[in-house]
């Protein structure tokens, strides 16, 4: 059953993925809409064997660096579907879906670290914070692909021979107001995320902050996307500016991810626990 | 039988005689109903636009049509037959149906891939069918015509690249602001190359319109003819930072439109982007306004090329048009070689429900005591029997004349003893309707 599930969403995924490119070559909006529903059928099956997984692990299925990115790309479809369901975010899909599909396929092929059940993450707290700072780096992954789109555009735009690709790219300015959307939603919720993760460290150790790599990194983060957007609703920083910050944000989530995640120890370490 | 297209068009005869020719919409149904009583037409549409004037018939002597139809434009029309013969052209057969694809599909178009001419090859069709000219030869053209010209339209993108400076500006701001229903623009001079690019924003959403010229006056008429707002010339600066789109076309001969206008202008708008067309020469607008975030400088030139990169876009994907046609023609003539053994599948079917009603007479003659359930039963069954014997022979006719083979056709006629051509043809063209494949 998990198998079957896990091999569904994979190919799901890829097929949207696959549907989506075809989408921007061709820019045939039935691939995109078929894009689109294959993508549900593919985040239904994943979000099945997250729940399968919960119930039989009976903790939250996010802890080693397969589950955390197995989740990650949970998150990232589970936005693109909402953010492409409130705002015209077609072209978007076809930068983001290969992120997703293949942040799932990395997971689905690493080997499963045997855990053994920790009170550590019996607390509601921990899912919480997960759930929020994994939403939110997949709000930033939305703002990083309309980023990329934006300085693509802008560079055609300027150089004054916009090659006939750029047409398939939105315009200037919905690509501004998605990356704003994007930064929108993600700054919330990863602030939330920060919060109950405190809060759990508290349950857990008394204090509210520990300084880890990944903690540190992550304050980095928050504090440049903090400075992102105050810059944005102060200065009117806009378009290139936002959208470069936005490139730059992401790769710092990569690294706090991934690289504080590799050398941290304790419970943000993929390999150092227990 | 065979169709013919003898036409005028801007490829060969000059714009005074195509005016001459030319048919008013209003003249046409009523010309249409004197063409097919000439001799060899059987069917016939007229099109006439300011481009071309043609005129499609189906004849079983397409030379003596070609010749009719010319007789017939210069006595209708005030040109001789000697400029007729000089500047026009003759399609008989595919070459026939491929022009009339081609035209559809805006191949033939002086703007190539243009679309207005397909609008303008159904009202000619409707008029022709109002005036009950075209029988099904010319229907079936028709029809296939536009199947064709909406596969080329669908299938590649000959239609879709700006190839008029104009066109290219909006393509351009549409990809900075997108939706364009927001953005206010600010023409800069009153030149005829600005008006029209104000034109073009019109159609595609703009609603704002500022005027800045030098002469307030002058300024202030073009402005209410866009319904827009003059704005004195010494203010510029105030209304550069209201605009998103500048187009500048003054006769100056400096720039006027400077680098720090352009910088406070793009600070007072909050870093909105502004995109500038610049299509005066000398040029309006300082070339290092190019450096600054958020302005977008195209001048004259650089439109120029990129219509001159759309244009060269638009030659490429019509030759993938061509190839649309070509197999759109082929399958045509495929149907119309099907057309020539419809008389031979009908008299043979007429002969064996003839031996079929006689043997049923026959034996119920003989059996006079049978109820109504047994007399529907042997009625069935000789029906059936016809029907089944001749599927297989139908289906081989059609598909052998298909492929070009007339003999097989020739040897049913002899086999059965079918009566000579020609004597079906009428109940053929009876099975074609017109208007089930009209779209739009």
């Amino acid at each position: 059953m998990k198998a079957a599930l896990t091999l569904i969403t994979a190919l799901a995924y890829v097929a949207a993925c696959l549907l989506y490119l075809h989408f921007f070559v061709t820019r045939k909006e039935a691939a995109e809409r078929w894009g689109f529903g294959v993508l549900w059928v593919g985040f239904i099956a994943h979000t099945a064997g997250l729940v399968i997984n919960y119930w039989n692990m009976g903790r939250f299925p996010v802890i080693d660096l397969r589950e955390s990115l197995c989740f990650f790309s949970w998150s990232m479809a589970g936005m693109y579907l909402a953010v492409r369901t409130i705002r015209s975010a077609a072209p978007l899909g076809t930068f983001v879906l290969p992120v997703i599909a293949g942040v799932f396929i990395a997971a689905a092929l690493l080997k499963k670290a045997a855990l053994p059940p920790n009170d550590m993450f019996a607390t509601i707290l921990f899912p919480l914070h997960i759930l929020l700072i994994f939403s939110g780096y997949a709000a930033f992954t939305l703002a990083f692909g309309s980023g990329i789109m934006y300085l693509l555009q802008e560079r055609g735009l300027k150089s004054r021979r916009p090659g006939r690709v750029l047409d398939r790219l939105p315009s200037l300015s919905e690509l501004d107001g998605l990356i704003y959307l994007s930064l929108g939603i993600g700054f919330p919720l990863l602030t939330l995320g920060i919060i109950t993760g405190a809060a759990w460290l508290h349950n857990l150790e008394g204090v509210y902050i520990k300084w880890n790599p990944e903690i540190n990194a992550s304050m980095v983060t928050w504090l440049l996307y903090a400075v992102i957007l105050h810059a944005r609703l102060l200065a009117g920083w806009r378009g290139r500016k936002m959208a470069a910050a936005s490139v730059l944000g992401f790769a710092l989530i990569l690294f706090t991810f991934l690289g504080a995640g590799l050398v941290s120890s304790g419970f943000h370490g993929f390999f150092n626990y227990p | 039988m065979k169709i013919v297209v003898v036409g005028m068009s801007h490829r060969t005869a000059p714009v005074e005689l195509r005016e001459r020719l030319a048919y008013a919409a209003a003249e046409i149904k009523e010309t249409l109903g004197r063409l097919p009583a000439l001799d060899f037409i059987e069917e016939a549409a007229l099109l006439s636009t300011c481009n071309r004037i043609e005129i499609y018939a189906a004849s079983e002597k397409p030379e003596h049509a070609a010749q009719a139809i010319k007789e017939f434009l210069a006595k209708d029309r005030p040109v001789s037959e000697d400029e007729i013969e000089r500047h026009s052209y003759l399609h008989v057969g595919s070459e026939a149906v491929k022009h009339l694809y081609g035209v559809s599909a805006g191949l033939d178009s002086m703007v190539l891939g243009e679309p207005q001419i397909l609008g303008q090859v159904k009202d000619s069709y409707r008029a022709a069918v109002e005036a009950e000219a075209t029988k099904v030869l010319l229907n079936k053209l028709f029809h296939r015509a536009f199947q064709a010209a909406k596969r080329v339209r669908t299938e590649t993108n000959v239609g879709s690249y700006a190839v008029s400076v104009a066109a290219t500006a909006v393509e351009l701001a549409a990809k900075i602001f997108g939706e364009l229903e927001e953005c206010s623009t600010l023409l800069v001079g009153a030149g005829n190359m600005g008006e029209l690019t104000a034109q073009h924003l019109i159609g595609a959403g703009v609603k704002n319109i500022l005027v800045a010229n030098r002469t307030f006056e002058t300024g202030s008429e073009l402005a209410d003819r866009f319904d827009g707002e003059a704005v004195p010339f010494s203010e510029l600066s105030a209304a550069l930072a209201r605009a998103d789109i500048v187009i500048a076309t003054t006769g100056a001969p400096q720039p006027i439109i400077t680098h720090r206008m352009v910088n406070d202008a793009i600070k007072a708008r909050k870093h909105k982007p502004i995109f500038l067309i610049d299509i005066a020469v000398p040029r309006d607008v300082e070339d290092k306004v190019d450096k600054l975030e958020g302005a977008y400088l195209y001048d004259i030139d650089d439109l120029q090329e990129i219509t001159e990169q759309h244009r060269r876009e638009r030659e490429r994907e019509a030759a993938v048009a061509g190839v649309i046609v070509a197999e759109e023609v082929a399958k045509f003539s495929a149907w119309q070689s099907t057309l020539d053994v419809v008389p031979t599948i009908v008299n043979l079917r007429s002969r064996f429900e003839d031996i079929a009603r006689d043997e049923i007479k026959k034996a119920l003659d003989a059996l006079p005591e049978v109820g109504e359930k047994e007399k529907e039963a042997i009625e069935s069954l000789a029906h059936n029997l016809v029907n089944k014997l001749l599927h297989e022979p139908t289906t081989m006719l059609k598909r052998c004349a298909e492929n070009g083979d007339g003999e097989v056709a020739q040897a049913c006629r002899v086999l059965f003893k079918l009566p000579a051509e020609a004597a079906a043809q009428d109940e053929a063209e009876d099975s074609e309707t017109f208007d089930d494949e009209v779209d739009g």
